[in-house]
């Protein structure tokens, strides 16, 4: 199996980010139709691009919240209040957890910064410069996913809403 | 090894009819199906759409197989294209299914051989936390949140050059990165 005429990865991406002008996209689409190498390398910045389109990110807005529900996903809620310690045990009848890191005072446009931590190691897992909220709830909301068991699970989140104020932290000892 | 039948000699036996008429419709379903899919998932952003597109284009390749309205290689291709664009346009506006008959029946089994890569969460986000701030985040707007690369350079004060450059490089990171347990493991 070969190819006389390969196309890039960076053609490829260039395709599938929507960034080639139409005459060129159509000479890669004829292409890929055609060749078992670039198909090949084409399915496979396709997944990784598939996979990052359909994450579920760690922060979640509520629009994005409610969607999901409304799409039939099994969503529990956590609520934590600032300081508090949780001992959470993941539901087997729910598809996503959501911890609701609440008593928070966020007005509409405030700057949020979220950073994830193992307790025990300090690595941080994650880290959101500008993280979506619930306002008149006074809420982040932290997804967490049954695929999450392979990370630490004793986990710090650390909310900072504007630059010079104190983080509000929150503990989550999960058990999946 | 058996060598795979080249579109030509497909195109011949289901022109010919026959006892080998189903099992060449077979492997040019199994051949086109994930190029197909790929097609719709790149215009459509949507697996049960690309699916659909898999097999309404299927479904017309047969046919204008057996009627012999399609006999060369590049008429082929030409012919799968031209169906997917229409395809494409009309999936965009419509969103039914019919009730499927004896040949979706057989152009959805190929379309299910379609690769999948599902990836696991956990290992997704310990992957885009390894490539840095501005990396992940070019992939996130291009990819998770669809801005155009010049929505993407506006937000991180870049160039339209400069996004589409981190984002070959992070994406090829990320899928290293997404690979190498499987590596290790192998």
């Amino acid at each position: 199996m070969s190819c006389a005429s390969p196309l890039s990865w960076e053609t490829l991406v260039d395709w599938w980010a929507g960034d080639l002008d139409e005459a060129a996209a159509s000479a890669v689409e004829e292409h890929v139709l055609t060749c078992d190498v670039c198909s090949g390398v084409a399915g496979r910045v396709a997944a990784t691009a598939e996979a990052i389109r359909t994450m579920i990110p760690p922060v979640v807005g509520p629009e994005k919240l409610a969607g999901m529900f409304h799409k039939g996903i099994r969503i529990l809620e956590n609520p934590i209040a600032p300081g508090q310690t949780s001992d959470f045990h993941f539901p087997r009848n729910a598809d996503l957890a959501v911890h609701v890191l609440g008593g928070l005072v966020l007005r509409p446009g405030a700057r949020v910064e979220v950073t994830l931590r193992s307790l025990s190691t300090g690595n941080v897992l994650g880290h959101v410069e500008d993280a979506p909220f619930d306002a008149k709830r006074g809420a982040v909301y932290l997804a967490c996913q049954r695929d999450y068991a392979q990370l630490d699970h004793d986990l710090v989140a650390e909310v900072r809403v504007g630059k010079d104020q104190p983080a509000a932290q929150y503990t989550i000892l999960h058990h999946f | 090894m058996k060598a795979e039948a080249s579109d030509a000699a497909l195109l011949a036996a289901i022109a010919l009819g026959g006892a080998g008429l189903r099992e060449a419709e077979r492997a040019l379903c199994r051949r086109y199906a994930p190029r197909i899919r790929l097609y719709g998932l790149r215009h459509l952003r949507d697996e049960e759409h690309a699916r659909d597109l898999v097999q309404t284009v299927l479904l017309g390749v047969l046919q204008a197989a057996r009627e012999r309205r399609v006999r060369e290689p590049e008429q082929l291709v030409r012919f799968v294209l031209g169906t997917s664009r229409n395809a494409v346009l009309r999936l965009r506006e419509l969103d039914r299914r019919a009730e499927p008959s004896p040949d979706e029946v057989l152009v959805a089994a190929a379309g299910s051989e379609a690769p999948r890569d599902p990836v696991n969460a956990a290992l997704l986000l310990r992957c885009l936390g390894s490539l840095g701030d501005r990396p992940r985040r070019v992939l996130e707007l291009s990819f998770h949140d669809e801005l155009e690369s010049d929505e993407v350079a506006a937000r991180l004060q870049l160039t339209r050059g400069n996004v589409r450059v981190i984002r070959h490089r992070a994406l090829a990171a990320l899928r290293a990165c997404l690979d190498a347990p499987t590596r290790e493991g192998a």
